[in-house]
């Protein structure tokens, strides 16, 4: 007799169960470390000097935090609104592939201009618990779980910054310390897990280039940082893959 | 907390040309479903730009500081990321909440020890 468990979805026989089992996920954890996240977007922005009108609603208009960072530290920097936008596009680049790989797995009858906003709530967190949800679940039901997936989550974002904003200064200097910390930190563990050779490099030629163009002009350090390493990646790659293939080598 | 040379305009365009950005990007991703693939030589250069523009961020956010962060030399700063690091790199798939957890218990000893000595 197989042991193996069914898939989490299968259990899903109507959509009130579908959006529940969705906001059961997202409250399990994923929603809190996204809301620590924005309590460190908050922090971050008042102690860059930012208002609390102007750092929340970057999280409502925005809601993703690298891009949200990028564009506070590269105002600061001294960049102008069109490298800004064009980081923060970058940065958000994630989210057509999220998109293009995750809305196809919905029934086609949700599949409608109704996923256009929909789109809005999505994000790292959001995307990897609908498809680990979406294994065994009927079609039918898929997009009532990813509303309930994705709606706390959002929800959190705004009164998380606004919190985190005006606990940073008038909690002992410590916890606003750690508060300002957390967001780079993050950013810091999540290349422990790259994988591909050429985001590795990548990564690493990001981090070196930085201090380099940041001496020479920090408002457009960060853009050219992005695109000498990253093509430099890119091109490293695709000369060892030629290099690969060719005659003679041993495979 | 530092003083804020952005004017009020440059920085509410920026807001919304990077919420129009990132808004495009996602709606891209919604209408174009089923009908691209998400792979290919121009995302695996997309990607590789991002992981770079990401590493850089984080090189600035660590290294060259501004804010709160800038008052916090530079030995315990790199402390701290080697603290979380050592602990996420046990077990990279599995450790990320313990590793962050590390991290911000490191600031907080700093943190609270820097505060008794002023």
């Amino acid at each position: 007799m197989s042991t193996r468990a069914l898939p989490p979805g299968s259990s899903v026989h109507n959509r009130r169960q579908a959006f529940k089992l969705g906001v059961r996920w997202a409250t399990h954890a994923p929603m809190w470390v996204l809301f620590a996240g924005m309590l460190g977007v908050g922090a971050l922005g008042k102690s860059q000097g930012f208002g609390d009108v102007f750092v929340v609603a970057s999280s409502f208009f925005i809601f993703a935090q690298p891009g949200q960072i990028v564009m506070m530290d590269m105002l600061l920097s001294g960049a102008a609104a069109v490298p800004v936008a064009l980081a923060v596009a970058l940065t958000s680049a994630r989210f057509f592939a999220m998109g293009v790989s995750l809305f196809p797995l919905l029934h086609k009858r949700h599949r409608t201009w109704r996923i256009v906003p929909a789109a809005h709530m999505l994000s790292m967190t959001t995307w990897a618990l609908s498809m680990r949800g979406f294994e065994g679940m009927p079609l039918r039901h898929r997009w009532y779980f990813f509303l309930g997936v994705c709606i706390p989550c959002w929800v959190v974002a705004v009164p998380g910054t606004w919190l985190g904003f005006h606990l940073a200064g008038r909690v002992p200097e410590a916890i606003t310390l750690t508060l300002v910390m957390l967001n780079p930190l993050f950013f810091l563990l999540t290349f422990a897990d790259v994988k591909a050779p050429i985001n590795r490099w990548a990564a690493g030629l990001g981090a070196l280039l930085m201090p380099l163009f940041n001496a020479i002009d920090s408002g457009t350090s960060l853009l050219l940082t992005a695109l000498v390493g990253g093509t430099a990646a890119y091109v490293l790659q695709h000369w060892l893959d030629q290099r690969g293939q060719s005659p003679g080598e041993r495979p | 907390m530092i003083d804020n040379p952005v004017s009020a305009h440059v920085a509410w365009m920026a807001l919304a040309g990077a919420a129009l950005a990132n808004y495009a990007c996602r709606a891209a991703g919604a209408l174009f479903s089923g009908r691209v693939r998400a792979e290919g030589e121009f995302f695996k250069w997309v990607t590789a730009v991002t992981y770079a523009l990401m590493a850089g961020l984080t090189a600035r956010l660590l290294l060259l500081p501004s804010g709160m962060l800038g008052e916090v030399p530079l030995w315990v700063r790199l402390l701290i990321g080697s603290a979380a690091m050592g602990v996420m790199l046990t077990n990279p798939a599995r450790r990320l909440v313990p590793a962050l957890a590390t991290g911000c218990g490191v600031t907080l000893i700093y943190g609270f020890w820097r505060s008794g000595l002023t």
